[in-house]
């Protein structure tokens, strides 16, 4: 059931990206601002979706014009077993998550209804996964074969990337003819692979992407948060920034005019009227001065006894709540819409909709959830 | 056959009810957001906070009155009360501790022996009332307690009334009437 979901959720958070992406072009260019500019936002978000590795295999398809190679993923893999792995398109996905697995070689994610084989023309620049670019400076076949050649190759250039990327060593789709050569020879090992196709002459130059790198948490907070910026009609109670700001400042004038009004209103120490709103709260003194006057008076009513005896809510003390367990400092959570939310004493019970989960770090969408809770 | 035998009554109370004031003016909403253990129902305009210690569930209105329900005794609402009280300032508010008072006590106690009803309110007219067709226990109402007691055919009894005293006090009383109609052949 977990690999149904990987299966579409790169397509699902790619087609996401591309929607907003695309909406908003028109509105970046309305305020002048360059498209280049947009791109490399794209880039950005997807690779920190990447580097949040909520996703398993989360290919790009960056720009129609371009189109990305997929290469087997896992060199020791397709060394000892007979995992190629060639992107016919409805293979995509599935090649995806042994990419992310190991998450060692280029991936290139080939568009859907290619066929092989698949002429590359010089000049054009390809994308990895970790968001590197490639540039090929020489046209390139990419042939359905029965030797896979790339691997053996690929993986020896991969040294030569490793500092470039994040998510372990790049892989580089980086060929020259002699290497190929070698990989020729190494190939025959492999066997079983449903497709194969060969590279050659693609020079590489690599131009490390705009890859910033924030810290993990940073990267998922945001994502996420853009994730929830596009989920339609999200109930009231969700925290956007902007009512959790005006709420803050709701709070802090409140709590300011009562500070104010404190100040202003110290008047005495016995408070015979027990109707005033603002009091001794913050002086303790205030509150037990007050009592031992009222001790003295033995006819007071019942009601100011109470108020001044019990008026200090010890700050800390004894009534303070101690909060048990506060288990609550989680990474998980679920940010989606309610059907309905069901609660008897103290057995809760949810129906959910329309939403995604993020749980142990991996990220899965839903359209209907059903959950079950005791307080 | 002395109805005031030392027989030992468990009367345990199983809810006491008590309301108090924060006054001030809560704003239900930073409370639903930011409090934990919060229910906030906009519809009703109300807020309902749970607390596991004294175990307890508080309505808060925005005009800063609170009800609070479950405790199992006066002490226990009390504290609870306060915690919940406490609870409220940390979350911003200038809350003060008034007007606490215990409005209801339910308490609950089991007979060792079954009760004919109709003897019963028979007997005890117009203080018992049993309309077997709309509720099946007969009930007493103690004025000078301002205390009800809900009796059973089974011989279980329900306590309402203002405080655990006055519960304790209706089930004294009530429970001589009660001996002389049980089922059991006495």
């Amino acid at each position: 059931m977990m690999l149904s979901s990987a299966n579409t959720l790169p397509k699902l958070y790619l087609s996401v990206i591309e929607d907003v992406i695309e909406s908003i072009r028109e509105l970046f260019c309305d305020e002048g601002v360059e498209g280049r500019v947009l791109d490399n936002l794209r880039q950005l978000w997807e690779s920190k979706v990447i580097q949040s590795k909520a996703v398993e295999g989360f290919m790009k398809d960056n720009n129609p014009s371009n189109f990305v190679l997929q290469l087997p993923a896992n060199y020791s893999q397709s060394l000892h077993k007979p995992t190629v792995v060639i992107p016919a398109a409805q293979n995509v996905p599935s090649f995806s998550s042994k990419a992310s697995s190991c998450g060692s070689v280029a991936t290139f994610s080939l568009p859907a209804g290619i066929t092989y084989p698949v002429q590359i023309p010089a000049g054009v620049t390809l994308q990895t996964a970790s968001g590197h670019f490639y540039k090929v400076n020489v046209p390139v076949m990419v042939t359905r074969g029965a030797q896979h050649v790339l691997n053996p190759a690929a993986v020896a250039r991969s040294s030569a990337l490793t500092h470039l990327s994040d998510p372990g060593p790049a892989a580089s789709v980086c060929e020259t003819p002699l290497n190929r050569q070698s990989a020729d020879g190494a190939s025959l090992s492999a066997s079983n692979a449903q497709s194969e196709f060969t590279l050659d002459g693609i020079e590489f130059s690599p131009q490390p992407a705009d890859m910033s790198t924030p810290p993990a948490q940073a990267l998922r907070s945001d994502y996420s948060r853009q994730q929830r910026e596009q989920s339609t009609a999200l109930p009231d109670l969700q925290t956007e920034a902007a009512p959790d700001i005006k709420l803050e400042t709701e709070l802090q004038t409140e709590l300011k005019f009562n500070q104010l009004l404190d100040i202003t209103q110290l008047d005495g120490v016995a408070d015979s009227s027990s109707d005033t709103e603002e009091d001794d709260d913050d002086d303790d003194d205030l509150g037990l001065v007050g009592e031992k006057e009222f001790l003295g008076m033995i006819n007071a009513t019942e009601e100011e006894e109470l108020e001044e005896e019990e008026d200090p809510l010890n700050s800390g003390d004894d009534v303070s709540e101690q909060d048990i367990p506060e288990i609550f400092d989680t990474e998980n959570v679920i940010v989606c819409q309610y059907d309905k939310i069901h609660r008897s004493k103290n057995r809760w019970k949810f129906y959910l909709k329309d939403g995604v989960m993020s749980y142990g770090g991996k990220d899965y969408v839903f359209s209907k959830a059903v959950g079950e809770a005791e307080w | 056959m002395e109805p005031s035998n030392d027989v030992a009554l468990d009367i345990i109370v199983t809810n006491v009810v008590s309301v108090f004031r924060t006054r001030c003016h809560l704003n239900l909403r930073t409370i639903g957001l930011e409090g934990s253990n919060v229910i906030y129902k906009p519809e009703m305009g109300k807020v309902l906070m749970k607390l596991r210690k004294p175990r307890i569930t508080a309505t808060i209105w925005s005009s800063g009155k609170i009800i609070c329900t479950g405790a199992t005794s006066e002490v226990e609402a009390k504290l609870g009360a306060r915690r919940l009280a406490r609870c409220l300032q940390k979350i911003g508010f200038k809350v003060r501790f008034s007007d606490f008072k215990v409005v209801n006590v339910l308490a609950v106690c089991s007979l060792p022996f079954q009760i004919r009803l109709i003897e019963f309110t028979k007997n005890n007219r117009p203080i018992a009332s049993y309309e077997p067709e709309l509720h099946p226990a007969a009930s007493y109402r103690i004025k000078n307690l301002r205390s009800t007691v809900q009796v059973f055919s089974t011989g279980n009894i329900t306590v309402t009334g203002p405080n655990v005293q006055s519960v304790a006090s209706a089930v004294e009383q009530i429970y001589p009437l009660l001996f002389e109609c049980q089922k059991a052949l006495s």
